[in-house]
């Protein structure tokens, strides 16, 4: 029956090689799509992972739901030391936060205090990419560096000493005075408008700290698996958490959700439509060969056989299309990796504005190969599915009288 | 039923259209046919014999009275098991061959085997011997479009034939060919008709078709009007 299935195909084949090809060229558009969007994905990880998270971070259990400093992560060098054996684990390092008040001259305001490694910060974060002027801290402790608006809310310039005045775990004051050495602008207001960061030695000196951590941020050597390896982290360090980026910024998970939900409704409108294109194929195939299945009928054929037939030529004719797509579809994602897609004019404002590559790069996935495949095929079986409907009520013998 | 009836029909009749446009294509038509006759169903265009030989094969249905092949009655039978008597009992031969085109003459003779369920090796054996015996053993990998319309219709008895049906239906088998290609058919017919004890029945206005055919059967507006049985071979 495949064969036979094969064979026919090859009747009208200047028909059959346009029904590939368009199917061929639907699954290429879709891969390409898909693949864009995955490479699109990768990169606004990659940006909030290294600006804020990391890929992911060990915790105290209660951290995420109410950060404060008697919420710490103990012994943090020896928990660094043993995250950096795993084989997973690209980088670990350590981070203390804390809410406290800045001051200049007669202006505080509020900030988000980091006590950070530099070296460590240097190599896995993009802040220190992001400064706008002056440099990153290098590892005195008397450094800091400021977010761009609330260096511009407390008046201070590079050079100006810094008042950062907080609170210990047992409540008695905690200050520094670190002179600022660089300005961060992230773009984002949200950020540069609380952005402040010391020396982690510092932090610990000021606030009363020893070996303690906020978290330690770990960076995956396979950012895809950080919610498995959260997940392998949190069993092994129990009763510390470890939270994936996910769990850390669910508003990003949600806007990618989202995105991915409405761009695959435009895929499937996109499959329907070429599904209209092929029903006509098959439209004309069921009609122009109804004096031969009325002789298939005679000589026994069920009306059942008949439309598996059909649906054999259908399946064979997509598989080649899809074939062809992949294939064609795959190269191109490949060598758009490489090559990455200029973004043209809007990449300057995006560079200066996001920090966004000037390049999109499509990252390629077998997910992103599959589901326009499987798409276009369940299409292509609907297609034919539909005028093969008239096979059911089909009688022999009108059958064998049609010309 | 009769041991040796291979068809036979009780009342049967066929109308076509409804009302005031309603045709009787055949009318209250009772015959039997026994196994190894060679039936010839003649008669002016319109007379029925197409109609006949359409309920025989279970192609139509009729509007009533029974038909029998064997020992199954078809007027009972539903869609999947008339298409299933069709493939174990019944051999057609049409006026138009209606080969497969993209299939050589040996995968045609092959088709039906294959829908039987016939391993592969029985098939070619059973096909080649089948084409040998239809004097196109030469032929066998050669599609239809490129044969003649003889050899064509050669290739179609072979494939009706091949399965040992208990009957074979012909409608105008002779229609598209010429007096020596009738004649070289009607010969292979007749010889498979003696071979096998294949009963045959074919519609025909053509006299040489007749000529071979032992039974003659004479239909006029839907009904018999002469059966003249025990005709001599050619």
């Amino acid at each position: 029956m495949l064969s036979l299935a094969w064979r026919n195909l090859g009747r009208n084949r200047r028909r059959s090689t346009l029904t590939a090809l368009a199917i061929g060229f639907a699954v290429m558009v879709l891969v390409f799509a898909m693949s864009m969007q995955t490479g699109q994905y990768a990169i606004m990880i990659d940006n909030a992972t290294r600006l804020a998270s990391g890929h992911l971070q060990l915790q105290a259990a209660d951290y995420l739901d109410n950060p404060r400093l008697a919420a710490v992560v103990e012994h943090a060098r020896d928990l660094t030391e043993i995250l950096l054996a795993d084989p997973a684990v690209a980088a670990a390092f350590p981070r203390l936060a804390t809410f406290a008040l800045a001051s200049h001259g007669e202006r505080s305001y509020g900030a988000g205090v980091a006590g950070v490694v530099p070296d460590a910060e240097r190599t896995w974060s993009s802040l220190p990419s992001m400064v706008e002027s002056g440099r990153y801290l290098a590892g005195s402790p008397d450094e800091a560096v400021v977010g761009s608006l609330l260096a511009r809310n407390l008046g201070v310039t590079l050079n100006d000493e810094l008042v950062i005045l907080g609170t210990t775990r047992e409540g008695s004051i905690a200050a520094l005075a670190p002179r600022v050495v660089g300005i961060i602008s992230t773009g984002i207001d949200e950020f540069d408008r609380s952005l402040l960061q010391v020396p982690i030695d510092a932090f610990r000196d000021a606030f009363e700290l020893d070996d303690e951590a906020s978290a330690i941020v770990v960076m995956a050597k396979r950012p895809g698996e950080a919610k498995a390896l959260a997940a392998s982290l949190s069993r092994q360090f129990a009763p510390l958490h470890a939270r994936a980026w996910p769990e850390l910024m669910p508003e990003l998970e949600q806007a990618i959700e989202v995105d991915r939900v409405s761009a695959y409704f435009i895929y499937l409108l996109l499959g329907i439509m070429v599904t209209f294109s092929i029903v006509n194929t098959f439209i004309m195939t069921v009609f122009e060969r109804t004096r031969e299945l009325g002789m298939l009928m005679a000589i026994g054929l069920t009306p059942g056989r008949l439309q598996v037939l059909m649906q054999a030529e259908a399946a064979l004719l997509c598989l080649g299309g899809v074939l062809l797509g992949a294939i064609a579809g795959t190269a191109l994602v490949l060598w758009l990796h490489d090559v990455g897609i200029p973004l043209g004019d809007v990449s300057d404002e995006l560079v200066r504005r996001f920090h966004m590559p000037t390049r999109m790069y499509p990252a390629f996935d077998w997910f992103d190969l599959l589901i326009p495949s499987l798409l276009m095929l369940a299409a292509t079986q609907i297609a034919a599915f539909l005028p093969t409907l008239r096979i059911r009520k089909l009688q022999p013998m009108e059958a064998l009288r049609a010309t | 039923m009769k041991g040796e009836n291979v068809v036979r029909t009780l009342a049967l009749t066929r109308d076509y259209g409804d009302g005031a446009q309603r045709v009787r294509a055949l009318d209250s038509v009772d015959f039997t046919v026994d196994k190894g006759e060679f039936v010839s169903l003649a008669g002016p265009s319109g007379s029925g014999k197409s109609t006949l030989l359409n309920l025989i094969g279970g192609l139509d249905t009729p509007t009533s009275g029974e038909v029998w092949v064997g020992d199954d009655c078809l007027t009972a039978k539903s869609a999947a098991e008339l298409a299933h008597i069709r493939l174990h009992r019944i051999g057609f031969v049409f006026q138009a061959y209606n080969l497969l085109p993209v299939l050589s003459a040996r995968e045609n003779v092959e088709f039906v085997m294959q829908l039987q369920g016939v391993d592969a090796t029985e098939r070619r054996e059973r096909a080649d011997r089948m084409l040998d015996a239809v004097g196109l053993a030469a032929l066998a990998d050669r599609r239809p479009g490129d044969m003649s319309g003889g050899q064509q219709q050669r290739v179609a008895v072979a494939r009706a034939l091949v399965t040992e049906p208990l009957l074979l239906l012909a409608d105008e088998p002779s229609a598209n060919l010429d007096s020596e290609t009738t004649e070289s058919l009607l010969g292979l017919l007749r010889a498979m008709n003696e071979r096998f004890a294949t009963t045959i029945i074919t519609a025909t206005h053509d006299p040489i078709v007749m000529r071979y055919a032992r039974r003659h059967i004479q239909l006029k507006d839907g009904r018999i009007v002469a059966d003249d049985i025990g005709r001599p071979p050619v």
